[in-house]
């Protein structure tokens, strides 16, 4: 026997004689615990009560928010009015009206949905239920090829792919944390959540909720095949059976579910006044230099962002988007957050209203479905992309996410789009 | 209890598959469209009806009980976030009133029962 | 004056709610150097001493496996904070006093928050504070953190703590205390990493931990020489 059993049964031993002088077992009754259990973890209802909560919570986290971020939007398109009607400087006048007030400002109406978000996982997390969810999937991913473990992995994918992709470190099974990893950037992320609210808004009004949540949806469904695939053309074998702590349940205090939300917005929080600052300056310059040529911005299609858009216009204009798209997806490489941001700045208009007029003479719902699902698969941003080769090791598997991403997106994208028009000639 | 759980399971099942049938056409009376919450509430009824039929019905009470809590509450704030909306936007305030937020009423029972039996514990 | 204190306990035992009933909002959240793993630091004024309150990350044990384990044994015995609070779930308690037990190993300052008393209760559990304090010979102070209970007289036994540095010595059985002696004996003799405390070093060697072997520049034969 190895000494490192014997220790451990060492300890055990005089814990067990530290315990029996200082413990008594009263009565044993079922705890509270284990009789909620037997509904929750309950073969037939498990996956149905899981998917009903899941539900809430997202319904929690959209339209409670929704007065919040009605009110940034307000603050945001009067603050970059009176930027513009202000600073005598132009071009000053446009960085600040455009650029920040106008492409940040942009960004920040969705930090609402985000917190909120992040307020219904902390309930979740605090009343002890995430590992119940965790083993009611279980079943249903390993069908797929996914283990049990990585399903709270998959969770926190939800909220940013960074510190999701770090939790499958207590994978033990390398294979199953290697492919947990690659397809994790499939779970929707909180910064793609911008771009979901502003198209199902502009294009699905009414059914906001069923549309976004069939995004996450797709998502998983698409991780669940990915992981199909990948474990059987690369890996092999099966995965490993799971075995898993479950915590008594306990109310969650406000406090607790208040601080641990917070904390998690603060990440966004900052990640807006650096990255997604830095970036939406960046665009803004694309968009309005050369100043003469566009007349201070507003013949875009003069534009240096012009110029990188039409680079990309032959690969998607088949699927029904021009340069703007193109250029939006391209930022989107920096931080998701910024596709939503740079459509606002290059559409020259700040508030929510004048934007979905604006998009919606580009776009129109199908390609606007189309555009959500390639925001949802195409690339990982710089952060998750850093993180994915610090936890892969090895750039052939880096590069093999990025190959089928962009692919995948791709065809799902051209399905969408094709069953749309399918549907228009009907 | 159980004829208690057979009323909840009654209401939501019937609000759930008219929330249902209404989002796929049918235009029932004071009841809004919505396949998916119309759903969720089916799953409830479900899970009272398993109260009633098999052994575990305390538990299933007492779940389902905080879960039709859980929704109720979750529609009397999404009513309080449309009303602010509206205030913000300077329009009238018009009320939806789910019929989940009467179902609240329902749950009231089974939630304050499984609190004294935690208590007690 | 100011003296470290750090959080130390298994996943899931109330460690953020404590964490946060001390620091309230004097805390700050960043990472440990170098990884993505968030560590929270706060500050909690009790009498003369400011406590800066470090919570480590949630581990089941000290081994150099995964990076949690690696962060909070590195941070004990490099950064030797003045106490550590750790904190024990009472409704789980055989399995969260393993750590304890690795603790006491690793001759840290140990104070014992015995958190989730309701919940132990609950399982039908009666536990003797007292005697398990003596057993152990360290403080250990019941709690409640959820409903505030306790956090008063955590912060009384942390300050007690930093004046009065407790150093508690458990045997194990016969045979295995035999293998660690004659260990023991060889780590002084030869004054293998003295600033770690030999007692925890010989442990640490017989395991086969790969950190502290390559510290020591030994390889495990020689390890298993010495025993026989």
């Amino acid at each position: 026997m190895d000494f490192i059993d014997v220790m451990a049964n060492a300890r055990y031993e005089l814990i067990g004689e530290i315990l029996g002088k200082s413990i008594e077992r009263v009565s044993k009754p079922k705890s509270f615990s284990d009789l909620v259990d037997v509904v929750v973890l309950d073969k037939y209802l498990g996956i149905p009560i899981f998917l009903t909560l899941m539900w809430a919570a997202f319904q929690f986290a959209f339209s409670v928010s929704a007065p919040f971020s009605d009110a940034i939007d307000i603050f945001f398109t009067s603050a970059a009015d009176w930027a513009k009607a202000n600073i005598p400087n132009e071009v000053l006048a446009s960085l600040i009206g455009d650029g920040v007030f106008g492409g940040l400002g942009f960004v920040l109406v969705f930090l609402p949905p985000i917190a909120f978000v992040f307020i219904a996982l902390a309930i979740l997390e605090d009343t002890g239920y995430l590992p119940r969810a965790a083993f009611v999937m279980d079943r249903a991913m390993t069908k797929v090829g996914l283990h049990g473990k990585s399903f709270i992995p998959m969770l926190l994918g939800f909220g940013c792919n960074v510190p999701a992709i770090m939790a499958c470190r207590t994978m033990e099974n390398e294979v199953d944390r290697k492919i947990t990893i690659m397809v994790n950037p499939l779970m929707s992320c909180s910064a793609r959540l911008p771009v979901y609210l502003l198209f199902a808004g502009a294009f699905f009004a009414g059914y906001e909720g069923t549309v976004i949540i069939s995004m996450y949806l797709l998502g998983i469904i698409l991780a669940a095949i990915m992981a199909k695939v990948i474990r059987k053309f690369f890996f092999g074998g099966e995965p490993s059976p799971l075995l898993m702590e479950m915590p008594d349940y306990s109310m969650p205090t406000v406090k607790s579910v208040l601080t641990s939300a917070w904390i998690r917005t603060q990440i966004f929080l900052k990640k807006a006044a650096t990255i997604l600052f830095i970036g939406a300056v960046i665009v803004w310059f694309l968009s309005v230099f050369p100043w003469d040529a566009t007349n201070g911005g507003e013949v875009l299609e003069n534009s240096y962002a012009a110029l990188i858009g039409r680079a990309v216009e032959p690969i998607i204009a088949p699927l029904g988007f021009d340069w703007k798209a193109g250029v939006a997806l391209f930022t989107g490489f920096m931080a998701k957050e910024l596709v939503v941001g740079t459509l606002g700045i290059l559409y020259g208009v700040e508030s929510e209203e004048a934007i979905i007029d604006a998009i919606a003479h580009d776009f129109n719902p199908i390609t606007a479905l189309a555009l959500m699902t390639i925001t949802l698969i195409y690339l990982p941003c710089l952060a998750t992309f850093g993180v994915l080769k610090r936890e892969l090791g090895e750039w052939k598997l880096v590069g093999l996410i990025i190959a089928y991403e962009l692919l995948l997106a791709y065809i799902v994208a051209a399905i969408i789009v094709g069953i749309g028009c399918f549907i228009e000639v009907m | 209890m159980k004829a208690y759980m057979i009323v909840i399971f009654l209401a939501t099942f019937g609000i759930g598959s008219a929330e249902i049938a209404n989002g796929i056409g049918a235009e029932i009376a004071f009841i809004p469209a919505d396949i998916v919450g119309g759903m969720a509430m089916v799953v409830i009824s479900a899970i009272f009806l398993r109260g009633v039929v098999s052994e575990e019905s305390k538990a299933c009470y007492y779940v389902g009980s905080v879960i039709l809590a859980v929704f109720g509450v979750l529609y009397i704030l999404v009513m309080l976030a449309e009303s602010a909306s509206c205030i913000m936007a300077g329009e009238e305030v018009t009320i939806s009133v789910r019929p989940e937020t009467l179902t609240l009423l329902l749950a009231f029972p089974g939630v304050l029962a499984m609190k004294k039996e935690i208590s007690i514990l | 004056m100011r003296k470290v204190v750090a959080l130390a306990g298994n996943p899931n035992v109330g460690k953020s709610v404590i964490f946060n009933a001390l620091t309230g909002a004097r805390q700050k959240v960043g990472n440990w150097p170098g990884v993505t793993v968030e560590k929270k630091e706060g500050i909690c004024k009790y009498k003369d001493i400011e406590f800066y309150i470090v919570d480590l990350p949630g581990i089941y044990g000290f081994t150099a496996n995964s990076i949690d384990e690696k962060i909070a044994r590195d941070y004990i015995l490099h950064e030797k904070p003045d106490v550590v609070v750790n904190i024990v779930d009472a409704s789980n308690i055989e399995r969260n006093l393993y750590l304890t037990m690795q603790l006491i190993e690793m001759e840290a300052n140990v104070v014992v928050a015995l958190n989730k008393m309701d919940l132990a209760k609950l399982k039908g559990y009666k536990i003797d504070v007292r005697k398990l304090s003596k057993e152990l010979g360290l403080s250990v102070i019941p709690m409640i953190a959820v409903k505030n209970e306790g956090i008063e007289e955590l912060k009384v036994a942390i300050y007690y703590a930093t004046k009065h540095r407790v150093k508690p010595f458990l045997r194990y059985n016969d045979g295995v205390e035999r293998i660690i002696s004659a260990v023991q004996e060889k780590v002084i003799e030869h004054n293998i990493l003295s600033n770690y405390p030999p007692r925890f070093v010989a442990i640490k060697l017989l395991e086969g931990d790969e950190e502290i072997l390559k510290m020591a520049n030994f390889n495990e034969e020689v390890i298993k020489q010495w025993i026989s």
